[in-house]
């Protein structure tokens, strides 16, 4: 399990956005590619 | 009746939109925010660590989204493939929000914009549903086209963080004098002055970061640049003067005493 709030964070699983409902529980297989991304400062 | 400025069907009060880099740390970007009014702020879109700390202060509690309008930005993004990319995240990162800022820039050193990818990204993002605020060159014809394309707003590069202020006034003339979305300077402001001279011209809004993050006592200048936006819509209303290539004296010369 990832220590990471879902409410601040997006997450990207092989090039596809999952959508933060379906974060729980979702499995990740070898050679998976996860991106997760969150808000920074920025102009 | 009062004047607002509407962005995709949303008002504000406020013209001033700000960004949130560059400061010291978070307290100093809410304090310097609230002190500008601005109701709609930038923020940009980064990877995150697996295994941070999960209590790290995140600048989405410091700057909540009931209370501005969050715009997350593609800063950083050179291709179309790149920034859309981004824009989904911050879709999902920001439950929904659909408003983003597209900017795909063309080099390093200038940071303006890669106008054939900022088109290409800008149509495909107005196809799956974003409302895109487009970071666009000074060009009265690529404005336009973004416009047609669906953007809902065309905001007008300058060289991003360098203070140099309004350089292309004739060009921004040409575009607010077609323009149907509204039109906001984006980046270059240095000082107060340069807010009004944008707005005096007619632009809808001005963005800003650098100048006040930047600034001896940025709380100061974000209020000085809240004042400077007002000021200068309100002379864009009022109407400025004719220029006149001569002196034209203020005190009536009848009853002049000879």
């Amino acid at each position: 399990m990832l220590e990471i709030p879902k409410t601040k964070v997006a997450v990207e699983l092989n090039g596809v956005v999952i959508p933060n409902s379906e974060l729980l529980g979702k499995a990740l297989k070898d050679q998976d590619i996860l991106e997760i991304v969150r808000a920074i400062g920025g102009g | 009746m009062e004047d607002l400025l509407t962005i995709a069907g949303r008002t504000y009060k406020s013209r001033l939109l700000v960004g949130t880099g560059k400061y010291k740390d978070f307290e100093e970007t809410r304090s310097s925010i609230e002190a500008s009014g601005a109701e709609i702020v930038t923020v940009a879109i980064r990877r995150t660590n697996i295994g941070q700390d999960s209590s790290e202060p995140n600048i989405l509690d410091f700057l909540s989204p009931d209370k501005f309008t969050i715009l997350p930005n593609t800063a950083g993004c050179y291709t179309a493939e790149e920034a859309i990319r981004t824009c989904k995240l911050a879709r999902e990162l920001l439950g929904g929000n659909n408003l983003v800022k597209l900017e795909v820039l063309g080099d390093k050193e200038t940071l303006y914009p890669n106008m054939p990818e900022t088109l290409k990204a800008a149509k495909d993002l107005v196809k799956d549903g974003f409302e895109v605020m487009v970071y666009c060159s000074d060009d009265p014809l690529l404005a336009k086209e973004l416009e047609g394309l669906g953007c809902v707003s065309v905001m007008l590069a300058s060289p991003i963080g360098s203070g140099l202020g309004i350089q292309n006034p004739h060009n921004i003339e040409m575009i607010l004098s077609k323009a149907e979305v509204p039109i906001i300077v984006d980046a270059g402001v240095g000082t107060a002055s340069d807010a009004s001279i944008a707005m005096e011209l007619g632009c809808a809004g001005v963005l800003m970061n650098t100048a006040i993050a930047k600034a001896q006592e940025p709380v100061l200048m974000a209020q000085a640049m809240k004042k400077a936006i007002e000021s200068g819509r309100q002379a864009y209303l009022a109407g400025r003067m004719e220029k006149k290539s001569y002196a034209s004296a203020s005190s009536p010369t009848k009853g002049l005493i000879k």
